[in-house]
């Protein structure tokens, strides 16, 4: 084999023997090539310098796809047979591809000719003795993977990047099994109706007011073990000890669909962002329909002059299901980064939060493969709805996230703001496609394969919804994720148990399965209270024994109470003191999730894996 | 008055017993209080010889002739008794205590039970005695003693171990011709260990006296003279004529109301029964009082209200129960407020070691309704207490202690003590404010002659409040708390005998009506007008009345269920073509609380009403009653039980009828819903999308 790249860099003195060890240690932790990293990461040469060097060294000439020749030359010679049996992942690794093998010689199309850690790839793979290099650059080499590994991608970003069993998808609905399930049980209700109605509606009656009460406790609890404030003074400390020069590479994975009227923000949002710029890359992931989007992008970063190495626009192929967490998972294909986090295309992240999570993780133990940062509104002002979103995020973010958290309780992942150590995200097998809160869907695979989730004390802002229709468009995708991620991990109750222990089990009930049942039982629950307020009608009085009277009247009292009390908690820690008296008109908002709940059955049964697109940019009120 | 002469003969056999005879009536009174409570006792005047028969039997059971002789040893067997009532001047009457209101047998507990009532004395007395039925505590000593007396004068005294624990023990009724009343009393000293300190401490010591066979018996005066005498005398059963008279039917409440001591019945007129008393309507007659020879005795009258407002404010005498002699005009000291001379409880003394009681009856009656706040004003005073003596005066209200005091001190004098009474302690009705002084002395006075405490509780005391509740939640209370004027609407002629034996019950229990008027229809009651109203209905007429208003019950034909809501148990069912009375609580559209009595199905079974009495309305502390024959169930329907009629269509009702139908609908749609489940969402492989 002839001399490869790293020898001979090492041998012109472009880079000494400690630096090359740095280097490939670097390599091994983020999926940059060997150039970029020499000359942009670790800036030891200039990139025109090094390449002029490497082109005279190995007689080869560089390529750029605006040579269509080249292109047509590539697509039409290839041996797709070939290709075909590497990997994506590993393509993507060592950005290149096997293009021909002739005669003892490989031909191969990357972006860095004569690597030894891509030589010594396809050396286990297939038998050669000879190599030889079509050298192109980044933007050309993306775009024809993006040509020949379509179908590769594809498998990726719909059932996983580590392919998964298909009853671990939401892909599936419903299983066998719980259809069964659920029709042996509906069937001896009616039964159990027809033999005994009050007994049954007693029965019933006494397990819903059961689950209440044992909900309103669990609450109340995680709140109030969350409730204890962690020292962020010791986080700053540990942030200020980061050197620049040695942070990894960080991906922000921002999906973007039907959003021009925020792209300005979100880019001059992004840019704040502290953190080297070298070091960090931008994927905004962009639908391949959407071109007025993909338009506003691409001008944007023109107009804004900004970095194209860090600012990437991906435009995503059109193919079903269109939905967030497979145009993730086709930026994770992309992603370079040791790190990875994902952001809306709203969302305004403090500037230090990607320090801050790198300094959480250090701090941290090794099965800490998540971090979620807090999410809040910077539109909290705009009108009612958000205000009250505003009230929920601040205790779902401050009580109930740090109260699983310290509980270690599985994690329901916030769609934007999660911090992934990438590796572990791409083992995990990157999101399901099908299932409308990817997210929360994501948080339980991981703590079910042992790993932990944390949360930083970072808050990103984000637009509140403003319209009560696009919230409740917004909801109801929640809310139905969270009834397909419930069903997915109930169908194997035992090895959910076993994996994550009986209080693992019992908190996933609660707030995956209970959550959206709660907001589907409340409209009946107050359907019959304001009926026997208004009408003082007995109809309903026999299902109520004095056991079930006094739940129920708890679960009304109570629960009201601490809605509105855990709510005010959350008024105090952020000191949004003109929100108090929005706390009180809780109960309001709880009707607007019960009908987002009923949209999101519905949907269920006909288009579960439809994703209702929340419409940005309503308020065009902006963090001061 | 008239007095007819009517050839009665109601006695069976032709043998009787002469025990004695005397050209003195007078001479015979000795006789007269031992035979008294013999069969047809009485005195015979027959040519200025006045002989003192009994019987007349088919054959004069022996063991009566000897015992008898044993004491009257002149005494004859009459083979042909003639019975001719005219010549009876002097007969027998027996008046248990139950008859005299007393409903349950009367406990005291304690190691000096104590007991008193009072027997009015009229002027038809002749002799008579009481005979108490005792049961006395098995734990208590055989030298433990029982005294009986008379206005305060022991009489006699026994151990237990002569008369045994269950005694039969006899006051005669002498010397006491000029008194109008006279207190019998009796009384038990029990002991169960060798000091008196044990016998105060022991439980389970009491004296119990059978109501029904504890008995005064009168030997009367057939012939009365006058008005005062026709009311005050020891004849239970008055008659009237015609009964279906609107305004005759009145005196079934106002004559019961008046003579309280006894309970007084208002009866339809009998030809056959002698010596009766008979009270003649006569629209055209007018107050008279006639005499005649004859032993039925006749008051004829022109309208019901000179009785009650007329014949018994003037000539008759009140609380001869209580045997302190109130006039009937005496006017309250408050105006929100009554004595317990009103009550009936007359200053009183009582001494004793250990517990020394004081029981005074406050019939809500009395004071006209339920009060919001209720308060007492006691005075007492007591002899003289050595310190080292522990005694303490406890106030109870239907056993609910409600004040307790430590009373102390060498000086008698007056003792004032107020008590505010929970208003919810108090029921409709009789109820029982027990004044207990526990009297515990010094343990070294436990033996030999310990001194007696002697407790006085003056008459004067008042019980007083702020305001009455009209409203009436239950039947119970609604019979003791009518007062007032009472509007009587009776729809069907027939129902007129239970009208009257209902008012009658509500007489005995409550004599706190002061005007009781007969009305044709619902329009002309008034709130203003009258207080209360008691309405008997047809069932159509109640079924048009209940539709209109609010009523725990609502009166419609066919059959239906009364059910606990909570456990869907029935309580109550009444077939198809059985019928039911109904007795309910309603407030009528003018505001009027009202009872209204009417039936489900066939009118008949309002005859139950002829079984109501004073015992059953104890337990009626529902807001309906339903009743057949001898039943009356009370049932608090609204709160606790609710209806279910069969003319009404409830979710049940569907539920039970179309059951069957909508499992079958219920389960095929959950079959298709499965079915499309399974079509649709349930993935075996994977599909290109």
């Amino acid at each position: 084999m002839p001399e490869g790249i790293e020898e001979f860099m090492l041998k012109k003195g472009f880079i000494s023997e400690k630096e090359l060890v740095s280097i490939r240690q670097f390599l091994r932790e983020n999926r940059v090539n060997i150039i970029e990293a020499v000359t942009r990461i670790f800036n030891f040469a200039e990139y025109s310098e090094l390449c002029e060097e490497i082109s005279a060294k190995f007689r080869i000439k560089q390529f750029s796809c605006q040579d269509k020749s080249i292109i047509d030359f590539i697509l039409g010679k290839i041996d797709r047979d070939l290709a075909g049996r590497i990997d994506i992942m590993d393509v993507m690794r060592l950005e290149s591809f096997p293009f021909l093998l002739k005669n003892n010689t490989l031909f191969i199309v990357s972006t860095v000719p004569y690597w030894e850690q891509a030589v010594s790839f396809y050396e286990k793979k297939m038998t050669f003795k000879k190599v030889k290099y079509i050298w192109v650059d980044r933007d050309c080499f993306e775009f024809l993977v993006k040509k020949l590994y379509f179908k590769q991608i594809k498998e990726k970003t719909l059932h996983g990047i580590v392919p998964r069993a298909i009853e671990e998808s939401a892909y599936t609905v419903f299983s066998s099994g719980q259809v069964w399930v659920f029709a042996i049980l509906l069937i001896t209700f009616a039964i159990a109706l027809y033999f005994n109605p009050l007994k049954t509606l007693i029965g019933a009656n006494f397990f819903i007011q059961g689950l209440y009460l044992i909900f309103i406790g669990y609450k109340l609890l995680l709140s109030f073990a969350g409730e204890e404030e962690k020292d962020g003074k010791k986080i700053e400390k540990e942030i200020k000890k980061l050197k620049d020069n040695e942070l990894p590479i960080y991906t922000i994975l921002v999906p973007v669909y039907k959003e021009k009227n925020v792209v300005e923000i979100l880019l001059e949002g992004l840019s704040k962002i502290d953190y080297p710029r070298e070091r960090v890359e931008i994927l905004i992931l962009l639908e391949e329909d959407d071109t007025e989007t993909i338009k506003s992008v691409f001008e944007s970063i023109e107009k804004h002059d900004l970095s194209k190495e860090t600012f990437r626009p991906i435009v995503v192929p059109h193919y079903l299901p269109k939905t967030k967490p497979k145009a993730c998972n086709y930026g994770l294909i992309f992603a370079r980064g040791k790190y990875l986090v994902i952001y809306d295309a709203e969302d305004i992240p403090e500037p230090n939060q990607l320090k801050m999570a790198i300094a959480t993780f250090n701090k941290l133990s090794q099965n800490y493969i998540c971090l979620q940062a807090r999410l809040n509104y910077f539109n909290k002002d705009y009108n009612f709805l958000t205000r009250m979103f505003t009230l929920e995020y601040s205790y779902w973010f401050d009580y109930m996230l740090p109260g699983l958290s310290k509980f270690k309780l599985p994690i329901p992942l916030g769609g934007t703001s999660n911090h992934f150590k990438t590796e572990k995200l791409l083992e995990l097998g990157g999101w399901d496609p099908y299932n409308t809160t990817e997210d929360a869907d994501l948080g339980i695979r991981a703590y079910m394969r042992g790993y932990k989730v944390g949360v930083i004390n970072s808050t990103t802002y984000e637009e509140a919804n403003a319209k009560v229709w696009n919230w409740i468009r917004q909801r109801s995708r929640w809310i139905k994720g969270y009834m397909q991620t419930w069903l997915v991990y109930a169908r194997k109750p035992l090895v959910l148990i076993k994996k994550t222990g009986f209080s693992g089990f019992l908190s996933f009930n609660l707030l995956i399965g209970g959550t959206p049942l709660t907001f589907l039982i409340n409209p009946i629950l107050w359907f019959i209270f304001f009926l026997w307020l208004l009408t003082k009608t007995e109809i309903v009085k026999p299902i109520f024994p004095s056991v079930i009277f006094y739940m129920a009247l708890t679960n009304l009292a109570i629960g009201n109470f601490m809605g509105i009390y855990l709510n005010m908690l959350s008024i105090f820690k952020r000191k949004n003191y003109n929100l108090i008296f929005y706390a009180i008109l809780n109960p309001l908002y709880w009707i607007l999730h019960s009908i987002a709940a009923y949209k999101a059955l519905w949907q269920l049964f006909t288009k579960p894996f439809y994703w209702e697109k929340t419409e940005h940019g309503i308020s065009k009120v902006k963090q001061q | 008055m008239l007095l007819l002469s009517a050839g009665f003969n109601n006695s069976s056999g032709t043998e009787c017993i002469l025990i004695g005879k005397d050209k003195q009536l007078q001479k015979l009174k000795d006789i007269a209080v031992w035979s008294s409570s013999l069969e047809n006792a009485r005195i015979e005047n027959f040519s200025e010889m006045y002989e003192l028969k009994v019987g007349t039997f088919d054959k004069v059971p022996q063991d009566l002739y000897q015992r008898i002789k044993k004491y009257f040893p002149e005494s004859t067997l009459l083979r042909d008794c003639v019975i001719d009532y005219s010549n009876w001047i002097v007969k027998n009457e027996e008046i248990n205590l139950y008859r005299m209101g007393y409903l349950k047998d009367i406990v005291i507990k304690g190691n000096n039970p104590y007991f008193h009532m009072f027997i009015p004395v009229f002027n038809s007395f002749f002799a008579g005695k009481v005979v108490f039925q005792l049961t006395i505590s098995p734990i208590a000593k055989p030298d433990s003693i029982i005294t009986v007396t008379l206005n305060d004068v022991p009489i006699s005294t026994f151990k237990l171990r002569d008369v045994g624990y269950s005694p039969t023990i006899t006051v005669p009724l002498k010397g006491i011709e000029n008194y109008q009343f006279v207190k019998v009393a009796v009384s038990a000293t029990l002991k169960k260990g060798d000091n008196i300190c044990e016998d105060i401490n022991a439980k389970n010591l009491f004296m119990k006296i059978d109501v029904k066979r504890s008995t005064l018996y009168v030997m009367r005066y057939t012939n009365t003279s006058n008005i005062k005498d026709f009311f005050e005398d020891y004849t239970k059963d008055f008659y009237i004529y015609p009964v279906m008279n609107d305004e005759i039917l009145k005196l079934s409440y106002y004559i019961p109301a008046s003579i309280r001591w006894l309970k007084a019945s208002i009866r339809p007129y009998i030809p056959s029964k002698p010596f009766s008393k008979l009270i003649l309507f006569s629209e055209n007659g007018s107050f008279t009082e006639d005499i005649g020879n004859g032993s039925i005795q006749i008051l004829k009258i022109n309208k019901p209200e000179i009785i009650s407002e007329t014949i018994i404010p003037t000539l008759l005498t009140e609380s001869v129960l209580s045997g302190y002699v109130l006039e009937r005009n005496e006017k309250l000291t408050y105006s929100n407020g009554i004595t317990f001379r009103q009550l009936g409880f007359g200053t009183t003394t009582n001494s004793g070691v250990g517990v020394i009681s004081f029981l005074v009856p406050i019939n809500t009656a009395m004071i006209g309704g339920r009060p919001n706040k209720f308060y007492l004003k006691l005075f007492l005073s007591h002899s003289a207490i050595e310190e080292e003596d522990r005694v303490t005066l406890e106030i109870l209200l239907n056993d609910f202690l409600i004040a307790s005091y430590k009373l102390s001190g060498e000086e008698t004098k007056r003792k004032g003590f107020f008590v505010e009474f929970p208003s919810n302690v108090l029921d409709a009705g009789i109820n029982q404010l027990l004044i207990r002084v526990r009297y515990y002395p010094a343990s070294k006075k436990c033996v030999g002659a310990v001194p007696k405490l002697t407790v006085t509780v003056f008459g004067d005391s008042y019980l007083y409040w702020n305001t009455l509740l009209r409203d009436v939640e239950s039947v119970k209370e609604f019979l003791n708390l009518v007062n007032g004027n009472v509007a009587i609407i009776v729809e069907d002629a027939s129902f007129k005998p239970y009208v009257a034996h209902l008012l009658t019950t509500i007489a005995r229990l409550n004599p706190a009506i002061r005007k009781i008027s007969i009305l044709k229809s619902l329009s002309g009651l008034s709130k203003e007008k009258y207080d209360y109203a008691i309405l008997f209905l047809k069932s159509s007429s109640a079924e048009e009345l209940t539709g209109k208003i609010e009523v725990p019950f609502k009166i419609k034909q066919g059959s239906f269920s009364v059910f606990n809501p909570i456990t869907y148990q029935t309580l109550f069912q009444l077939e198809p073509g059985d019928s039911i009375g109904v007795m309910e609580t309603v407030v009528l559209p003018s505001g009027t609380p009202a009872l209204l009595i009417s039936y489900v199905g066939n009118s008949d079974v309002i005859e139950g009403l002829e079984q109501f009495n004073q015992e059953n309305v104890s337990y009626l502390s529902g807001n309906v009653v339903l009743f057949s024959n001898k039943d009356f169930s009370t049932l608090e329907i609204g709160k606790k039980f609710k209806v279910k009629y069969a003319c009404e269509r409830d979710l049940i009702y569907y539920w039970n009828t179309y059951k069957s139908v909508l499992l079958i609908i219920l389960i095929a749609l959950i079959a298709l819903f499965i079915s499309f489940v399974r079509r649709n969402l349930v993935k075996t492989e994977r599909k290109e999308p």
